[in-house]
């Protein structure tokens, strides 16, 4: 069991690294592009803002999703660091829980308002697409952040060390609050 | 008091019930050092549930608005191109044409560190790549000259903040998009205060060295095929501002545009021209360009629901025409409006006070009829300050991690940059041409 779910863990990994490098890239691409093609040829994408609209859906909810399986958010650390081990790691537990809850929540929400996108049958201007099949990229980004924290919330259970992920351990005197900057 | 909490109880739909309410759960959530994304989407949602009953759908749509504006994409573009140039070879190339030059002089290591943090600035856009990039360079040369070094990490940490004022800025851009306020010109106006930053520390760092005159030795003059040399190699990295500011000052580009180009140019010049990177190290760099922008957006999201509650709730309005700033002169709401920002900086990521006070602000600064591109300026300078003074502004923390020094080592310097940083601000406030004369003479004003 433990294998397979470990095996699960690697593979939506890999996913989401894929999709975030390519959004990441395709952005580029579509970007430099576009205006490639109106300098050139006077000729824009139609598409192109459509697109990296898009692409930024995927790249902050898929990459919300990687950033707390990493152990990376933006937190304000000052009074958590100067607790005893113990309390720390209660404090961490209770964080985690309660930001699955709220993740999942937001899943389920996101999952309301995407069939509610479904239902009205919503086409995207430009490419004509069904924008429902892009957003439900929202729901599924929330759902897997919030498995993450779910995961964090165990793995502390089960080990003496602070986990910030299935395999962060939080180091000493290492803040994790300079990620964004 | 007791009918005041029994309002917040009851859900009185109140200006002041509302803000006290949602500004306590905020700060709790945030001293318990929850992710950040926690403390700013639960008070919107005690808005939403127990003051005014909105369908909770909203905050998901909100979210996407949020991160839709075409103009964010240059924000991950700028990042990327940033990491790319942080992994080659053009930060040491930029600093070593500037070395050649000025380095030998009293002074000249510092002020040496001060320019290339202004130049890679305006290549990159992130004060972080500029800490580390410049920062681990020059730090070395530093220490073995003879410098102190709690003044060389000040140094490092403040002048790495000019990044936020030069163009390519990330500060800039999220302005932008929150105030409706053209970025073009935005980073155009951030240029002149830029360089007068540049300046002011680089006279700090000249007066320093000459009080420690005994303890620094001077660097050799470097000879003329070591300039002709230096200049050759930074030809080049010198095309980063030549696109980025040529191309938006002359309309060729959008900025969303020059960040992707300078991102199509930093591989170019990294992989094909200087052979340092590979495919590989372009992957990398576009997964941790992915995961840093998604941190952030995650919150303009989260804050674009909350700056959508509060404005459908009419609440800055309410509290902001209780402190009279209707008749005050612009100098007096330049003023109130920075000082907000440094203490809220100061505490909390420069982003999330962003997200936060400029909806807050927003009514009073389209009523003034001050000029959003100076308030745009004035703000991202504060941004800067916060993020380099402690207690928690994240260079330090970004300083902690990459030099390895203790909090207070990283800190002990910093007193006379702020100093300088606030002399800048009253510069800013009473004589608004240092931003928007450039401005005005690029865009015909």
């Amino acid at each position: 069991m433990k294998k397979v779910l470990e095996k699960i863990n690697t593979i939506t990994a890999k996913i989401e690294m894929f999709i975030l490098s390519a959004s990441i890239l395709l952005m580029m691409i579509n970007t430099t592009a576009n205006g490639l093609g109106r300098y050139l040829f006077n000729q824009s994408l139609y598409f192109s803002e459509e697109l990296n609209q898009f692409l930024m859906v995927s790249v902050t909810f898929i990459g919300f999703a990687y950033a707390v399986r990493n152990g990376r958010n933006i937190r304000m650390t000052a009074i958590y660091d100067s607790l005893s081990h113990k309390k720390k790691k209660k404090l961490t537990m209770f964080i985690a829980i309660t930001t699955a809850a709220l993740m999942f929540f937001f899943a389920y929400q996101a999952l309301v308002y995407v069939s509610h996108l479904k239902e009205i049958n919503r086409l995207s201007p430009a490419l004509q697409l069904e924008v429902y099949i892009i957003y439900i990229i929202v729901p599924v980004g929330f759902f897997m952040a919030g498995i993450q924290f779910l995961i964090r919330f165990i793995q502390n259970i089960f080990h003496e060390e602070i986990y910030l992920s299935y395999d962060v351990v939080e180091e000493k005197d290492v803040d994790m609050k300079d990620q964004s900057c | 008091m007791l009918e005041f909490l029994q309002n917040i109880i009851a859900g009185e739909l109140d200006a002041y019930v509302i803000s006290f309410t949602l500004i306590t759960v905020m700060i709790v959530l945030l001293f318990l050092s929850f992710p950040m994304i926690v403390p700013l989407s639960v008070a919107t949602l005690v808005g939403f549930v127990h003051f005014s009953d909105v369908p909770l759908e909203n905050i998901i749509q909100q979210m996407i608005t949020g991160i839709s504006p075409n103009a964010l994409v240059a924000v991950p573009m700028f990042i990327f191109a940033a990491d790319i140039m942080t992994r080659g070879h053009t930060a040491k190339r930029l600093l070593d044409v500037i070395e050649v030059f000025i380095g030998h002089y009293r002074g000249g290591l510092p002020i040496t560190t001060c320019i290339a943090c202004t130049l890679f600035g305006s290549v990159s856009g992130s004060t972080q790549a500029t800490v580390v990039s410049v920062g681990s360079i020059m730090r070395p040369k530093l220490l073995k000259a003879g410098y102190k070094d709690s003044f060389i990490l000040a140094l490092i940490i403040n002048a790495s903040d000019i990044a936020w004022l030069i163009p390519p800025s990330i500060g800039l851009i999220l302005f932008g998009v929150l105030a409706n306020a053209n970025i073009a010109e935005l980073f155009i106006a951030g240029i002149g205060p830029g360089i007068i930053l540049a300046l002011l520390f680089s006279v700090y760092c000249y007066v320093y060295s000459i009080y420690h005159e005994k303890s620094i030795t001077l660097s050799v003059k470097a000879d003329w095929p070591k300039k002709i040399t230096a200049i050759r190699k930074s030809i080049l990295p010198l095309g980063f501002p030549v696109l980025i500011v040529g191309g938006i000052y002359s309309g060729a580009f959008t900025p969303t545009e020059a960040a992707a180009f300078s991102v199509l140019y930093a591989i170019i010049l990294e992989v094909i021209i200087y052979k340092k990177l590979g495919f590989k190290d372009i992957i990398d760099s576009s997964l941790s360009t992915g995961l840093i922008t998604a941190v952030v957006f995650i919150l303009v999201g989260a804050g674009q629901a909350f700056s959508w509650y509060i404005s459908f709730e009419m609440i800055p309005q309410e509290l902001l025409s209780s402190l009279n700033l209707e008749n005050a002169s612009h100098e007096y709401i330049l003023f109130v409006i920075s000082v907000a920002f440094v203490i809220g900086c100061m505490f909390v990521d420069s982003i999330v006070v962003l997200l936060i006070l400029i909806p807050v602000f927003m009514p009073i600064i389209d009523s003034s009829g001050i000029d959003p591109v100076l308030v745009g300026v004035v703000v991202t300078l504060q941004m800067a300050i916060g993020s380099a003074t402690p207690p928690f502004g994240c260079d330090i923390f970004t300083a902690i991690a990459v030099f390895k020094k203790s909090y207070l080592e990283v800190v002990k310097g910093i007193l006379p940059f702020f100093l300088i940083l606030v002399l800048m601000s009253a510069i800013l406030i009473f004589f608004p041409d240092s931003a928007l004369f450039l401005r005005d003479l690029a865009f015909d004003k």
